[in-house]
């Protein structure tokens, strides 16, 4: 699990499940539950994209993360690498709330929920910033397997 | 299984000494090694760097060999010393008059004592060594009886069965005090090898003792400033200008005397390097290591290596430099053609894990063991070590742990120092390169600077090209760009679980220093293990 190509391909699966849970069944449980002036479907695709583009960056960083874990050099600089993958999961948590607010903006004469804004934050931060943890926790290549946040 | 003794004798024999004990932490010894000095001068610095030296290398045989069944070849060898020194004289500020009774001979006597002796000699405290007069020397050490280390090395000879199972092999110079009087007078016969109801076996001259020695010859220089001069001219003691002398006049007496020996190595340099100041003895004289000290600590390996029988004539054997530049491949290290590439590699490929390992110990390793808990990140540490007692399948660093990892990280830099120091000034040794072995030799008590900071685990270029290598740059390695110790160190495994958590921390970074010489440094070699 720990051993490229396994990691990337694994992390890339992951992504895909949790995308079709989060951005898929979210868009259609909003596009039924919220009043829209918009079609359902250009709002559901509206959602899918914003999803698709939030898991597509998290894999990038993922990947990112176990080709920089697996370099020689990473090795001799473990305060480096830990400021690397602190740096990656921060970046996933902006990038979390960039689209909560680019949906915000898009969204603006919708009337949805603040509760519903709720769910597609904690859908945002399952398909980012979690999903970034998760992969690096389990599938860290092994000299780093010990960085991420929890894992010792 | 032979009984190994290494008899080092005067200050040339302390410092070689110094180097056959680097040599055994760098596994190169035999597997059991008893080593004693002999000097009257019990305040020499050279003397005194090489006791302290043998005590840390003990310690850290301990630490790593009698808690580990490792196969490694570091702190290879047990290095017993019963009686480490023996001073010669019993009593304080002994004088050659006082040692042979001057006043109280007959006056015949008198007149031929005073015919071999000028008054100066007979009046002169020895203290401080023979001063370069080895007839004083010969005339103390002949009446030796049977103290101190001669005391187990004579119980060893009782115990051993067979001709030449104790391999008793004698280092000293021919050019100074104590050395020259010791080498011809331990040869005698009667001495040592042919002593009768202790070594002899029969008639015919066959004896339980194997006897070798190095006889050093003149490889140094001393800085002579005016007061050193003056005090020359003044005082008891021999300066550079009389070495030539000393030294022809000593191998005339070894072409005719009949002395026991069975192998003697001859080895010497004419670099004139200089490797300090001039001091008759004591505290001051303490000299720099040279690469002559590192070929004679070879010569007693290859000496206590020889499995064949003792020739009837003694067999000679003489090194010294083919060209001016002294590179790996120029070290006679055996005394057998078909081998001596096979073992030069041998020797090359151990004194080079050594360095990598006491430079990642002392800089990487412990940066990881002394840091707090939190902030160790690494996956070889976390995964066999822990600072708690309970962690389940992990070696527990407590505090004695940590005192006996800083005792072989102490070690480590002190090797560093010896093994920079070889690297003369001059350009005319290519062996290792001291500038990148984190020792400041800039000041008079070389300290050390390695960074002991987790990040910088890289270990600098440190061989040096030789004369015949291809361009005229140092020996590169990967190393600077791409792999490191931490990266072989990630990629070790196998660690023994009933070995102590030091051992295993040792073990681990020894390990991984070996794997980063092979792949970093290429050095060919069937056998890694003299």
């Amino acid at each position: 699990m720990r051993s490229a190509p396994l990691n990337y391909l694994v992390a890339l699966a992951i992504a895909g499940i949790l995308w079709i849970v989060t951005g898929f069944w979210l868009a259609r449980y909003l596009g039924d539950a919220a009043s829209l002036q918009m079609t359902t479907e250009q709002f559901e695709g509206i959602v899918y994209v914003a999803f698709a583009i939030l898991a597509a960056a998290a894999v990038l960083d993922v990947w990112y993360w176990f080709y920089h874990g697996s370099r020689s050099s990473t090795l001799s600089n473990m305060n480096g690498a830990r400021r690397v993958w602190t740096s990656s999961f921060v970046l996933q948590i902006v990038l979390m709330i960039l689209m909560l607010v680019t949906l915000v903006v898009l969204f603006r004469a919708e009337t949805i929920s603040t509760a519903n804004y709720l769910l597609i934050l904690a859908a945002a931060a399952i398909q980012a910033p979690l999903f970034f943890w998760l992969t690096t926790a389990m599938m860290s290549p092994n000299g780093v397997k010990y960085i991420p946040w929890g894992v010792r | 299984m032979a009984i190994n003794y290494v008899i080092g004798i005067g200050g040339t024999g302390a410092r070689v000494i110094e180097a056959l004990v680097h040599c055994c932490a760098a596994g190169l010894g035999p597997d059991r090694l008893n080593i004693f000095l002999i000097d009257p001068d019990e305040g020499n610095g050279n003397l005194s760097r090489t006791k302290d030296l043998i005590s840390a290398y003990q310690d850290c045989h301990r630490i790593y060999r009698e808690h580990s069944a490792s196969p490694q070849q570091l702190f290879k060898t047990d290095i017993r010393t019963q009686d480490l020194t023996w001073g010669i004289l019993e009593k304080q500020n002994a004088r050659l008059d006082d040692y042979i009774h001057y006043d109280s001979l007959p006056e015949d006597l008198q007149g031929l004592v005073t015919l071999l002796f000028s008054p100066d000699e007979l009046s002169r405290e020895l203290n401080e060594g023979f001063r370069g007069h080895p007839s004083i020397g010969a005339a103390v050490m002949a009446n030796a009886e049977e103290k101190g280390p001669w005391q187990t090395f004579w119980q060893d000879v009782n115990n051993a069965q067979g001709e030449g199972s104790v391999r008793t092999f004698l280092i000293g110079s021919v050019f100074g005090g104590t050395g020259a009087a010791g080498i011809p007078t331990f040869g005698s016969p009667q001495v040592l090898k042919l002593r009768e109801k202790k070594a002899k076996l029969n008639e015919t001259g066959t004896s339980k003792i194997r006897l070798g020695a190095a006889l050093v010859l003149p490889y140094f220089l001393f800085e002579m400033n005016s007061e050193a001069t003056a005090r020359a001219e003044t005082e008891l003691c021999v300066t550079p200008a009389d070495f030539p002398i000393a030294t022809k006049v000593a191998l005339e007496y070894y072409d005719t005397k009949p002395l026991a020996f069975d192998d003697i190595y001859l080895i010497g340099d004419d670099s004139e390097r200089k490797v300090g100041e001039f001091s008759p003895g004591a505290k001051s004289q303490d000299n720099r290591p040279h690469y002559v000290e590192l070929v004679t600590a070879l010569a007693a390996f290859d000496f206590l290596r020889t499995t064949d029988a003792p020739s009837r004539e003694p067999l000679y054997f003489v090194a010294g430099r083919d060209s001016d530049v002294v590179d790996w491949s120029a070290l006679p290290v055996s005394r057998d053609e078909d081998k001596l590439v096979e073992l030069q590699n041998t020797v090359k490929h151990a004194l080079v894990t050594m360095s990598v390992f006491s430079y990642g110990f002392a800089t990487y390793g412990v940066a990881n063991f002394v840091a707090k808990p939190s902030s160790v990140l690494h996956t070889w540490y976390l995964s066999r070590f822990s600072n708690q007692p309970n962690a389940k399948g992990k070696a527990y660093i407590d505090e004695a742990t940590i005192r006996d990892l800083n005792v072989v990280a102490e070690y480590g830099q002190t090797f560093l120092k010896w093994f920079a120091q070889l690297d003369g000034e001059d350009g005319r040794l290519a062996l290792v390169r001291g500038d990148r072995l984190g020792v400041d030799l800039s000041g008079k008590s070389p300290s050390f600077v390695g960074h002991r900071d987790a990040q910088d685990s890289r270990i600098p270029v440190l061989l040096k090209a030789g004369p015949n290598a291809a361009g005229d740059g140092d020996v590169t390695s990967r190393t600077s760009r791409s792999d490191d110790l931490a990266s072989a160190l990630s990629k070790e495994g196998g660690d023994d679980p009933s070995a102590s958590s030091a051992a295993r921390y040792i073990d681990l970074f020894y390990r991984a220093a070996s794997r980063f010489t092979d792949t970093e440094f290429h050095i060919s070699t069937a056998e890694k293990g003299a």
